[in-house]
């Protein structure tokens, strides 16, 4: 009795670790997979890191100001890419799924024949959804995530403020005032 | 001890053997469970001769994702919401090209011929000599309802290929005309 108790404790203790080790698993692969998109960019096209000025004061304002529902945003730059080639990277693609955890979805792939390719991943973050955004051309590539607020998003759309300054002024409200021989008048 | 080796790697064999069937007849189940949707990559032959490939990818999760950022308040917007209620999937591939008639019909065959199951029925077929332009609509009825629809828009540069799973009310397809990668195309409305 005393045994079969031991047994299924020690099943019960291994389920919890494998179980906390993949999803610590899941959250490395997670941290790692735009390290790894940027690192295929360094080794297959010898690609360059490009400082992009002032913007962590950029990030730390979005963080607090959240303008447009866009809650972090996050943007790697390469520059002079070699070997890219006339046709589109096949493995690209192929590179991307393996690098971004099973939470991101593919949503769009555009590929020019003149090697220009852009990928769109999304994955949902509780009440928001992050995006991830590759663009590589013949010389430059981005590699952008992004944490936005739909609804936030949608708001700003509808009336585009931020820290309750308007920047649409009141062009949306004309926009939607009946004129006088509509109402007739 | 040669036969507890043997023996060890017989139950492993055989672990692995159950393991593997296991996954063959989830992906079975899988496949049957969306017997509309349709295997795209058939097409991708014709990329080297794009100018331009587009893909959207958008199943069950990425498509309630997307439907975050359409309001309710918004006519517009809100048919769209409403005619993509259920939607289980929406794919689509479109191969741009830069001169006339660099693919045939031979091409789109693959794609035709998964659409000749007894499962799928033509609904719409435009066939426009000035512009070129061959709009094929099928729908996939299932238990007397739609349960899919495959569009086929052909032009002399472009060929478009959409895939949509679930239920679909066919005229609020028209809604979703130029929305997600769906060609503006008209069926009569």
């Amino acid at each position: 009795m005393r045994r079969h108790r031991l047994v299924i404790h020690s099943l019960v203790l291994l389920a919890i670790l494998s179980l906390a080790c993949s999803t610590a698993a899941a959250q490395k692969k997670s941290g790692n997979g735009f390290d790894a998109i940027a690192r295929h960019l360094k080794t297959r096209y010898q690609a360059k890191k490009k400082s992009i000025p002032f913007l962590g004061l950029a990030k730390f304002a979005i963080r607090i100001v959240k303008p447009a529902g866009v809650k972090s945003i996050n943007v790697t730059l390469f520059e002079n890419l070699k070997d890219t080639g006339e046709l589109p990277d096949n493995e690209l693609s192929g590179m991307m799924r393996e690098a971004l955890s099973a939470e991101w979805q593919p949503l769009i792939s555009l590929r020019r024949r003149n090697g220009d390719q852009v990928y769109v991943y999304a994955a949902e973050a509780g009440k928001d959804v992050k995006l991830a955004v590759l663009v590589i051309n013949q010389t430059d590539a981005v590699i952008a995530r992004v944490k936005v607020d739909p609804n936030a998003l949608r708001k700003f759309l509808d009336d585009p403020k931020i820290m309750g300054i308007s920047l649409g002024g009141n062009r949306q409200q004309q926009a939607f005032q009946p004129t006088q021989s509509e109402t007739g008048k | 001890m040669k036969e507890a080796v043997l023996k060890l790697l017989a139950t492993r064999a055989y672990m692995l053997a159950c393991a593997a069937l296991l996954f063959m007849l989830a992906s079975a189940v899988a496949q049957a469970q969306e017997p509309a949707r349709l295997e795209l990559a058939t097409l991708d032959r014709l990329e080297p001769r794009a100018e331009q490939t587009l893909n959207i990818t958008m199943d069950g999760k990425v498509l309630q994702l997307a439907l975050r950022f359409l309001s309710d308040k918004k006519p517009n917007e809100a048919k769209i919401k409403e005619a993509v209620a259920g939607i289980r999937g929406i794919y689509v591939k479109r191969f741009e090209f830069d001169q006339d008639n660099v693919f045939s019909a031979a091409d789109v065959e693959p794609i035709r011929s998964q659409l000749r199951s007894p499962l799928w029925s033509q609904l719409v077929e435009v066939r426009s000599k000035k512009e070129g332009q061959n709009i094929d609509v099928f729908t996939m009825i299932d238990g007397g309802k739609i349960n899919g629809v495959a569009i086929i828009a052909l032009d002399r540069r472009q060929v478009t290929v959409v895939n949509i799973i679930g239920p679909v009310d066919v005229d609020k397809l028209t809604e979703l005309r130029g929305n997600f990668g769906i060609p503006d195309f008209n069926i009569g409305k």
